[in-house]
């Protein structure tokens, strides 16, 4: 025998092509030929995967060895000495093409993968030309439907990376081979139709036509155009191309090499593209004519856009006008509406619907830790000792960030914990514990895991250890002591052992990477929450992470979409900011004290007569529709803007069409904090322009610099906007740039507020209604995509089985869902994720708006449900 | 053996051309005289050649059902073997009917080639070997099917798909598929997997003496794979994450009642079996836990309680219902039992009880005198505290005296063993052996008790002679003999008896159909674990004598078998498949001079230990059990050897299996 080395350790010294080399132990022979340019051919092998070997494509020769080696799955061992090129090796490579060839359907005429085909690159490059072989019992197969996908196995390989993809990345397992020998397929693991989250990553890496969308390509592969661009839908900020022919976007089509998300997408990224084509677009600007919206000239809407905005300011001050601005607007937008406001109009009363939501939060995070304590970049994931999701339903919340931690933990294994109201542990692999804590208890539970954490029965980390991170370790340990976890486990309905269990490696592995969600967003403790998961992270030398439900979220708030601040978190009522953009534009607006009331309360307390909505639907998404809409009816003038008619823009005086993503460039900054360029792909639809272009208009009438150009605006905010310097669209280009805030590290000792939030009695409405975004829709642009809404075509809401067996519910009731604002009808699910007495209801079927159900000013929304 | 042909590994041998006299002998061969006790078997093909027994046989035919049965066999996973061998049947077929041509041998001979060259497992790499030897030695019987005049005898042709690993397990698991899914970071299916062999899968994780890891072909190119630590993984990830537990669908869909008599491993076991078949079991346990010697005998430090806790809460949840401190012969009978309306039993009550060692003084119920078995549980079970002893001796030199003498060590007493052969003939598992020494376990080989030396009542010492080896006794190993006048006195205050166990079967009194053994052990069949009681089946150590926990499992699975096969009315007997199985057994699946073109180097990783002060200081586990990253990468080194055996039987069975 001979004497064997440790692998993964240490460096190996072996042979390639008669050339020394070295590699790290554990690289595979293929890893360490590809890092040093030397081709060696493959087919099923895929970077982001592990080995798969099925293609036996990748031999390579090693000395002493009487036999071709596989080199993806061989790892790289002292001494070796491998050569990648031989006549016997092209041997054996042309008889592999010819038995995955034989019976191979010559279907590329038709075939959707034609001309990106790895079997047509690999058959060609090997000569295989002619066929050696055959068998008997060729017959054409059905294709099968798998609703947004369809699988040919006539066309199939059998390469598995479909298995795999879904295995290790995307964490369903949905599939695998079924049967052996020359008849096996590709099946779904439970043999029924598939139902999983349609992601499309097994379509994007099947190598062959085998797989295609159902979504029928109507382009050759050779007759696309791809445009490189940021998809829209959330905040991870995945990179992807539009594939167009003749101007048309036909495909959503994903790169292993572009961008953050390594090649994966999320259903809405790679389905929800349709709506880029939609019929239902307003073409033109509309002026309301008496009950009817006539088309005008943008010259006309605009002129009285302007007048009546000085009319409004002149009767009734400058707070008597403000804009609620969408999260889904870009950098440029964004910038843009709050300068002509701002130095144009002297109006500072703008805002977004998420810090509507949650004024305090965010005046915590932008005053107590910079906007820098929750802004992490995703590498943080693949160097993170362990991940902790914090009421984050992270399969269907920014899911791509998923797929980052899945890969993670494949390749380190790492732990993960997870911390919600709803079981959203279908994960795989499985978390290490899943603590599933009543709704209002989470500054409890999260104050507990700091208690958990440095008491030396439980997790034992000594505070002294961690000094340098913490500002007052021992403030903040004794801030905990009255802690007794055992109570904090009774109280959060979460098993004591979980809590151990989580403290313990945290204690022990350290790094942690803290993911919070909208659950903890949105909630009326949040500050409470975020600081004490703040105060977690840094205890345990780890970082938390904010998911931004929208794709420009954070941009937003970085361009100060906010009545507190000026772009960059200067704040408004400063004059040394105020005066710092004065400088830059010209102007002589001045500070802005508080300005009252929000917007909806201003709006029916008659203190705001004039409101602009630019590109949001508040009466179906914001929480309390009902109420939006009547205090928008109080509006004296209301001027909307958007890509599709929305129950706001119905009420609107003046609706201004504006451009979807694919019609413009501009950019989008991530959770990350990267900023990123999305580019124009499809030209403008009617008249629509983008809302930098609409402002920028506005702006010339009122005497303001005029731009050409949706990059020179960009080279403004790369001018005069703190933490922007540089990110002018030409350096963001390849990769994004990151912007850089103001760091603020260490965390700080508190009183730690352990009561729970007040979720109100059961009495005649029995059940809190969680009221959050569901996987495949997101705002009014996924529920234009046919696609989308056939695997999600209507309201439901989600219940807890106990639940249902006490109520006799069965699957699929229609239900009348009511709360003491309104009611909406929906179809019954029943699944074992929120606890008993909680329900779920996803926000974003216009046509059963859940944001009605809520009161704006209860911290929770409870409900009761009938059969209809 | 004498055969007519051999192409088995690296001796050919030829004797077609002579008469039955001169038959050149073929010692690296053994099969069996028949298939099955009744039917005729006249070839053997597999990954290590042909072997023809006698006539009848028709290569050809073989070789086509060989092929058939590589394609069936192929898990489609790589080009060569799922394509390749469907080509081989599709031309062999070809062949067989009579349409062949000379060209198709060449093309025959050039995919044998390229399959096995490149294929990614067993079944491609030696499938197409027997095949290959085919075409080179009889080709005479492949031209007089290109011919066209030959037909096809039609005879019958069973075969098993296994590897030597699975071969030598007793539960015959399928090692390869669940070393794989771990792997392929599949851990939940891999936990399945085992558990369709055996449902103990953490017993077996921790404590399994894994046969398998003698017969594994990576040995031969560095070290074997670490297959026990793997499946310890599988289990540990279900029991540390949030993963759901696989459900019974099949739970109590049978009305008939059975009754497995000890709550072992071969009795939980069969339980388990039972109840995925439907049927309503009652396991019958005298201690107040089960587990049997997993429980009781192996240390906290190997199989903690905790451990066997969660597996019967497993085998609960399956359906079986489990009945403490019930002593089976005295709390219920055989006539109890029927009455109640249990249709058949399953006997598996083990052997708990300490061999005497017939030395004077064992009887006299000195304090510091144990027997092994007896201690081993009270010190697991924490029953009574142990008063600390300063010097144990411990007789013996199997696992229970390594349990016996690591377990004294920890209560912090200086151990010896003291054991009448050598080194060379220890029983005990060599890494137990190891951990002893590391642990300040001493060794006292050729020596042997004569008499325990008492004063007060409390031991003082051992008489102990020195022996020395002479011939081998019936079970191959040196019979050790006194030296005349070595007698000598060791010190101790306490002394140990470990030399073996024998089984309490009183209650066999009240059915005298039941045969039993001069090691007192019900007579049963090795195979369908049948007594002559048409109603009882026997399994584990009270059947064989004390063995291993995996023989007991696999026992225990085919106790189920047969008493499924009973109940409802059926010929009790194994499959073909598994008669197959046990021919495979007999010519032996791992070769250890086989060469292996594989890059050699990738080492085994080493099992994580506990900090030796914790070691000795508690009986907290020593091994740590891999971590996810170790554990992948042990996996990455199985080499996937499947092989297929198949026989050419001549009349047909009434029933194929």
């Amino acid at each position: 025998m001979t004497e064997a080395v440790a692998v993964k350790s240490g460096t190996v010294r072996f042979t390639l092509d008669g050339q020394p080399v070295e590699a790290p132990g554990g690289t595979t022979i293929l890893e360490a030929a590809r890092s040093r340019g030397v081709y060696i051919p493959t087919l099923c092998y895929l970077e982001k995967l592990l080995p798969i070997g099925s293609c036996r494509i990748c031999s390579v020769e090693v000395e002493g060895v009487n036999g071709p080696v596989m080199s993806c799955a061989t790892p790289v061992l002292e001494d070796m000495a491998v050569t990648t090129k031989s006549d016997s090796l092209a041997e054996y490579r042309r008889q592999m093409m010819q038995f995955i060839l034989v019976n191979h359907p010559v279907d590329c005429p038709i075939c959707e993968r034609s001309g990106e085909c790895s079997l047509q690159d690999r058959s060609f490059e090997f000569n295989a030309s002619w066929q050696a072989f055959k068998t008997e019992d060729y017959k054409k197969k059905p294709v099968i439907d798998w609703a947004a996908l369809r699988y040919d196995k006539n066309l199939c390989i059998m390469c598995e990376r479909c298995v795999k993809i879904c295995r290790e990345v995307q964490g369903f397992n949905a599939l695998e081979i079924d049967g052996s020998g020359y008849g096996a397929k590709i099946n779904t693991v439970t043999r029924q139709k598939l139902d999983c989250d349609f992601c499309g990553q097994c379509l994007s890496v099947c190598p062959v036509g085998a797989i295609s969308s159902a979504i029928i390509l109507s382009a050759r592969s050779w007759e696309i155009k791809k445009v490189e661009s940021i998809c829209p839908h959330c905040g991870v900020g995945c990179s992807y191309h539009m594939d167009l022919k003749l101007g048309k976007i036909v495909r959503i089509s994903s790169d292993d090499n572009i961008g953050v998300n390594n090649g994966n997408l999320c259903v809405r990224g790679r389905f929800g593209f349709e709506a880029f084509h939609s019929d239902e677009r307003i073409k033109t600007p509309l002026a309301l004519k008496g009950v009817k919206h006539e088309p005008v000239s943008w010259d006309q809407a605009l002129s009285e856009v302007v007048e009546k905005i000085k009319e409004t300011k002149q009767k009734h001050g400058p707070n008597s006008v403000a804009v609620l601005a969408s999260e889904n607007l870009t950098n440029e937008d964004a910038y843009m509406l709050q300068k002509v406001m701002r130095a144009g109009f002297g109006v500072n009363h703008i805002d977004t619907m998420s810090n509507m939501i949650n004024s305090d939060l965010n005046a915590q995070m932008f005053d107590n830790y910079g906007a820098s304590s929750q802004i992490t970049s995703y590498d943080e994931i693949g160097k993170a000792g362990a991940f902790l999701f914090f009421g984050c339903d992270a399969a269907n919340e920014n899911p791509v960030i998923a797929n980052m931690v899945r890969m993670a933990m494949r390749d380190k294994g790492a732990p993960l914990f997870v911390a919600s109201s709803r079981d959203t542990s279908d994960f795989f692999p499985g978390p290490d514990s899943m603590m599933r804590y009543k709704y209002g208890t989470e500054a409890y539970l999260a104050a507990s895991l700091i208690k958990a954490v440095t008491d030396a029965d439980i997790g034992g980390l000594d505070p002294d250890s961690v000094a340098d991170q913490v500002d007052d370790t021992a403030g903040l340990v004794k801030s905990a002591e009255f802690i007794n976890v055992q109570d904090a486990a009774k109280v959060t309905g979460v098993d004591f052992k979980a809590i151990k269990q989580t403290a313990t490696a945290l204690a022990l592995r350290g790094a942690p990477l803290i993911f919070i969600g909208k659950e903890i967003h949105d909630h009326h403790g949040s500050a409470e929450i975020m600081r004490a998961l703040a105060n977690l992270a840094n205890l345990t030398g780890g970082k938390t992470l904010v998911y931004k439900e929208h794709c420009n979220s954070q941009g937003a708030n970085d361009m100060g979409l906010s009545p507190t601040h000026l772009p960059g978190y200067l704040k408004a009522d400063d004059t040394g900011a105020v005066e710092h953009y004065n400088k830059k534009w010209g102007s002589d607006f001045p500070a802005f004290s508080s300005p009252g009331p929000n917007i909806f309360d201003g709006l029916s307390d008659g203190t705001i007569k004039t409101l602009i909505v630019a590109g949001c639907d508040p009466i179906t998404y914001y929480p309390d529709g009902q109420y939006v809409r009547e205090a928008i009816q109080n509006a004296e003038f209301l001027v909307v803007s958007g890509s599709f008619p929305s129950e706001t823009s119905v009420l609107a005086n003046i609706t201004l069409p504006s451009c979807q993503i694919a019609e413009r460039e501009g950019t989008y900054t991530n959770n990350e904090g990267r900023v990123q360029l999305i580019r124009k792909a499809i030209d403008r639809v009617g008249q629509a322009r983008p809302e930098w272009e609409i402002f920028a208009d506005i702006g010339a009438r009122l005497g303001l610099d005029s731009y050409l150009s949706c990059e020179q605006v960009a080279d403004e905010i790369a001018d005069s906007v703190p933490g922007y310097q540089g990110l002018t669209h030409d350096n963001v280009s390849g990769g994004g740039g990151l912007v850089s805030y103001p760091r603020k590290g260490k965390a700080e000792s508190f009183q730690f507020n352990i009561k729970p939030v007040e979720t109100g009695e059961s009495g005649s409405y029995p059940f809190l209604a969680l009221i959050m975004n569901s996987l495949f829709h997101l705002g009014p642009a996924t529920r234009r995509s046919p696609t989308l809404n056939r695997l999600e075509p209507s309201a439901y809401i989600e219940m807890n089985p106990e639940d249902a067996e006490e109520g006799s519910f069965n699957e699929g009731d229609k239900v009348v869902v009511e709360s003491k604002q309104g009611s909406i009808l929906a179809s019954l699910k029943i699944k074992n994720r929120a606890r008993k007495g909680v329900v779920f209801i996803p926000i974003n079927f216009e046509n059963a708006p859940a944001a009605h159900l809520v009161y704006r000013n209860d911290p929770v929304t409870r409900v009761k449900i009938s059969k209809s | 053996m004498k055969l007519l042909f051999s192409s088995w590994l690296h001796n050919l041998v030829d004797n077609r051309e002579k008469s039955g006299d001169s038959w050149s002998d073929c010692p690296s061969v053994t099969l069996p005289e028949t298939f099955d006790k009744e039917r005729r078997m006249t070839a053997f093909m597999g990954w290590g050649g042909v072997v023809i027994v006698s006539e009848p046989y028709d290569i050809v035919e073989m070789a086509y059902e060989y092929a058939k049965s590589l394609q069936a066999s192929s898990c489609a996973k790589c080009f060569p073997c799922r394509v390749g061998t469907k080509v081989i049947e599709d031309l062999l077929h070809v062949i067989v009917e009579g349409r062949g041509s000379d060209d198709d041998l060449d093309r025959l001979a050039t995919l044998c080639h390229s399959i096995s060259k490149n294929s990614k497992c067993g079944i491609g790499q030696l499938g197409p070997k027997p095949i290959t030897d085919t075409l080179l030695h009889f080709k005479d019987d492949y031209r007089r099917y290109l011919s066209g005049g030959e037909k096809r005898p039609g005879f019958y042709y069973p075969y098993k798909m296994t590897a030597p690993c699975t071969s030598a397990c007793p539960t015959g698991m399928d090692i390869p598929l669940y070393i794989e899914h771990v792997k392929e970071e599949n851990f939940g299916a891999s936990l399945a997997t085992i558990r369709e062999a055996s449902v103990m899968a953490n017993m077996l994780g921790r404590a399994c003496f894994h046969p398998c890891e003698n017969n594994c072909r990576r040995a031969n190119v560095e070290t074997s794979l670490s297959i026990c630590k793997i499946k310890r993984f599988a289990w540990d990830y279900e029991d540390q994450h949030a993963v759901g537990q696989p459900v019974n669908l099949n739970k109590h869909t049978r009305e008939e009642k059975v009754a497995v008599i000890g709550g072992g491993i071969a009795g939980m076991v069969c339980a388990y079996n039972l109840a995925l078949k439907g049927y309503r079991v009652t396991v019958f346990e005298k201690l107040p836990y089960s587990g049997g010697a997993a429980r009781t005998g192996i240390p906290q430090y190997r199989v903690p309680n905790e451990v066997m806790d969660k597996e019967a809460r497993y085998v609960k949840e399956m359906g079986v219902e489990i009945k403490y401190n019930v002593h089976f012969g005295k709390d219920e009978t055989f006539k109890s039992l029927r009455e109640k309306g249990f249709k058949a039993f399953f006997l598996a009550t083990g052997a708990d009880l300490s061999k005497p060692m017939r030395v004077e003084g064992e009887n006299d119920g000195y304090d510091g005198f144990y027997n092994g078995i007896e201690i081993l549980h009270q010190v697991k079970q924490n029953l009574n505290p142990v008063p600390k002893r300063k010097k144990t001796l411990v007789i013996g030199g199997g696992n229970t005296a390594m349990d016996c003498c690591r377990t004294f060590a920890r209560l912090g007493s200086d151990v010896k063993i003291v054991y009448r052969r050598t080194e060379k003939e220890l029983p005990a598992d060599p890494h137990e052996y190891k951990d002893s020494l590391d642990e300040g376990v001493e060794y006292m080989f050729l020596e042997a008790p004569s008499k325990i030396i008492a004063e007060n009542g409390k031991i003082v010492g051992l008489l102990s002679q020195k022996m020395k080896l002479g011939e081998p006794d019936e079970s191959g190993r040196r019979r050790p003999k006194p030296i005349e006048g070595s007698e000598h006195v060791i010190d101790a205050d306490c002394i140990i008896s470990a030399i073996g166990q024998d089984c309490d079967i009183f209650y066999l009194d009240e059915d005298k159909q039941i045969q039993v053994t001069k090691w007192q052990t019900p007579v049963a069949d090795e195979d369908t674990m049948r007594t002559d009681a048409p109603d009882v089946f026997a399994g584990g150590d009270c059947m064989t004598g004390p063995a291993t926990l995996v023989d007991a499992s696999g026992q225990g699975k085919r106790g189920a078998q047969s008493i499924d096969q009973f109940i409802r009315g059926e010929k009790i007997r194994i499959s073909d498949t598994q008669w197959m199985e046990k021919i495979i057994r007999k010519i032996g699946a791992y070769d250890k001079d086989e060469v292996i073109p594989v890059p050699k180097g990738w080492s085994r990783q080493p099992m994580p230990i506990c900090d030796r002060d914790k070691k000795l200081g508690s009986f907290e586990e020593v091994e740590l059990g891999y971590t996810q990253e170790q554990v992948m990468d042990e996996a990455g080194r199985c080499m996937r050897c499947y092989i297929v055996g198949m026989a050419c039987v001549i009349n047909k069975g009434d029933d194929k299996q």
